[in-house]
C-alpha cells in the first residue's frame, strides 16, 4: 500500500478505470457545489476558495501525471462551464498544473502532507496568476494593490485553509481506489 | 523542454486546447454546447442542495447571531415604551385638568358675577360619608371662614376653619352648617341642614316655613337651590333633590329629605367662591 500510484494500476482496468471516473466526478461536483453555492455566499476571510484545483493537485499527487493531465482537462472544462463565461483558460492551466504536480512528485514514495505543502506553494501563486489574468480581462481600470488584498490574498489563504482538510479524505479515496 | 516531450502530454494539450477554444467560441457567442448543458443539469441538483445548506445556515447563524442587536433593540423599545407611557400618563392628567378648567371656565360664564379660588382636597374625613374636607388653599390665597365651596354640580359646604395654606370645609352634612333655599317649581322656602340621624345616609334635612302639612306640595325629586339668605351662599346655586317628604311629628311642620347635589367622596378639586356681588 503506498501512495505513488502508477496510472496503470488505476486506468488499466476498464471496470476500475469506471469506478474512478465516477468517484471523481462525483468528488468533483461536490467541490464544485462548494465552490459555487457554498462558499461564493460563505466566504472564508473573504475569498472564495479554489476546491477544484486543490482536489485536482491532490490527485495527481496521489494518481500520477497521466491521471492529473486528464483530470486537469475535464475538472478545467467543469469549472468553465458551471462557473463562468468568456475565454476559458482553465482547461489549459488545469492541464499543467495537474501533469506537472504528478510529474515533479512521480519520486515522492510516501506520500504526506508536508511534501504536498511544498508543491502547494508553487501551484497555489500560479492559480492566482490566473485569476490576475481573469481580473486583468473583465475590468478596465485595474488597481494591483486593490486586486491583492482584496482577490489574491483572501483566495490564497481560503484555498490554503482547505489544503489540509481536504488532503486526507482524498488520499483515503485514492487509496480505496487502488484496493478495489 | 524533456518533460513536456511527452506523447502523452501533447495529446492532452491539443485536447486542452481544443476544448478550450470550442467553449470560448460557444460562450462568447451565447451559445450553450451540448457537454455544457448537460454538466450544468447534473450539477443543478447538487447545487440546489449546497444553496439550501446556506440558506439555513445563514438563517441559524441571522437567529443566534443577532441577539445581541435583538437585546440592544429590546431595551431601546422598552425605554421608548416608559417614555411614551409617560407621557400618556402626562396627557391624561393634563386632559383631566383641562376638563376641570373648562368646567371652571363654564361656572365663571354661568356665574359671572363669582370670583372663585381652586382648591385640591388634600384630606378628607375618614368615615362612611364625608362631611368635613381638607384643601390646600388659605389665608395667603386670601381664603376665610365662612366662605362657600361649590362645583359645577352645585354646593358643596363652606369654609368653617383656615390657616396659612390649608382650610376646613364641612359639606352640608353638617350639622352645625344650614343653608337657605328654594324650590323654584313653588317658591317654597326653607333651611337646609345637616342632621346628626341623616348623616350616615347621605342626606340632609330641609324644614319649610310658611308651610304646614295640610298645604304640603313638595314632591320627590323637586330641586332645591340656595336663595342666597344668611350671606354665605350666593343665591341660584343648585343643593341637591328632594327625596322624600315628611312631617315631624315633634313640631307638625313639614321636612324634606334632601340628597345633596355634589358626592363629597368624589372630586378632588373644588371653587371656594371668594367673593360675589349681592
Amino acid at each position: 500500500m503506498t501512495g505513488h500510484t502508477h496510472h496503470g494500476r488505476i486506468l488499466g482496468d476498464g471496470r476500475r478505470a469506471a469506478r474512478f471516473i465516477l468517484t471523481e466526478s462525483l468528488l468533483f461536483l461536490i467541490m464544485i457545489t462548494l465552490q459555487s453555492s457554498v462558499f461564493a455566499r460563505l466566504p472564508i476571510f473573504g475569498g472564495v476558495p479554489d476546491l477544484c484545483y486543490l482536489a485536482l493537485l491532490l490527485i495527481a499527487y496521489f494518481c500520477g501525471k497521466e491521471v492529473g493531465a486528464v483530470t486537469g482537462i475535464a475538472v478545467g472544462f467543469a469549472v468553465e462551464a458551471l462557473c463562468s463565461q468568456g475565454i476559458a483558460l482553465l482547461p489549459i492551466v488545469y492541464l499543467f498544473c495537474g501533469y506537472l504536480c504528478g510529474y515533479f512528485t512521480r519520486a515522492i514514495a510516501q506520500k504526506r502532507l508536508v511534501p504536498f505543502l511544498s508543491v502547494a506553494a508553487v501551484a497555489l501563486p500560479i492559480r492566482l496568476a490566473v485569476t490576475l489574468i481573469y481580473v486583468c480581462l473583465t475590468y478596465d481600470q485595474i488597481y494591483l494593490l486593490e486586486i491583492l488584498f482584496k482577490i489574491l490574498l483572501p483566495q490564497f489563504f481560503a484555498t490554503a485553509v482547505f489544503l489540509p482538510i481536504l488532503f486526507f479524505p482524498i488520499r483515503w479515496i485514492c487509496r480505496w481506489m487502488e484496493k478495489a | 523542454m524533456k518533460i513536456f516531450q511527452n506523447k502523452f502530454f501533447i495529446v492532452c494539450l491539443c485536447v486542452a486546447v481544443a476544448v478550450a477554444g470550442i467553449s470560448s467560441t460557444l460562450s462568447i457567442m451565447g451559445y450553450n454546447g451540448l457537454l455544457r448543458n448537460a454538466l450544468g443539469v447534473i450539477a443543478t441538483p447538487f447545487r440546489l442542495v449546497g444553496t439550501a445548506f446556506v440558506n439555513a445556515w445563514e438563517g441559524f447563524t441571522v437567529y443566534f447571531g443577532s441577539i445581541g442587536e435583538l437585546t440592544e433593540q429590546n431595551q431601546q423599545l422598552k425605554d421608548q415604551n416608559a417614555a411614551l407611557q409617560e407621557q400618556l400618563e402626562r396627557a391624561e392628567r393634563l386632559e383631566q385638568e383641562n376638563q376641570r378648567l373648562r368646567a371652571y371656565l363654564a361656572m365663571k360664564a354661568e356665574y359671572p358675577s363669582l370670583s372663585f379660588e381652586e382648591g385640591m382636597v388634600i384630606g378628607r374625613e375618614a368615615s362612611n360619608h364625608v362631611t368635613v374636607l381638607t384643601l390646600n388653599r388659605g389665608t395667603v390665597h386670601g381664603i376665610e371662614t365662612n366662605m362657600a365651596v361649590i362645583t359645577k354640580e352645585g354646593i358643596v359646604g363652606c369654609v368653617s376653619e383656615v390657616g396659612l395654606t390649608w382650610c376646613k370645609v364641612s359639606t352640608l352634612l353638617e350639622t352645625a352648617r344650614s343653608v337657605g333655599v328654594y324650590l323654584p317649581r313653588n317658591n317654597a322656602a326653607g333651611i337646609l341642614s345637616g342632621d346628626y340621624s341623616m348623616k350616615n345616609d347621605g342626606l340632609c334635612k330641609l324644614t319649610f316655613v310658611d308651610m304646614d302639612a295640610k298645604n304640603a306640595d313638595v314632591q320627590p325629586g323637586d330641586t332645591v337651590y340656595s336663595s342666597g339668605l344668611g350671606s354665605v351662599y350666593p343665591p341660584d346655586l343648585k343643593v341637591g333633590e328632594v327625596v322624600s317628604v315628611e312631617v315631624d311629628n315633634a313640631s307638625r311642620t313639614l321636612i324634606a329629605l334632601v340628597r345633596p347635589a355634589v358626592d363629597f367622596s368624589e372630586p378632588d378639586y373644588f371653587m371656594i367662591i371668594t367673593g360675589y356681588q349681592k
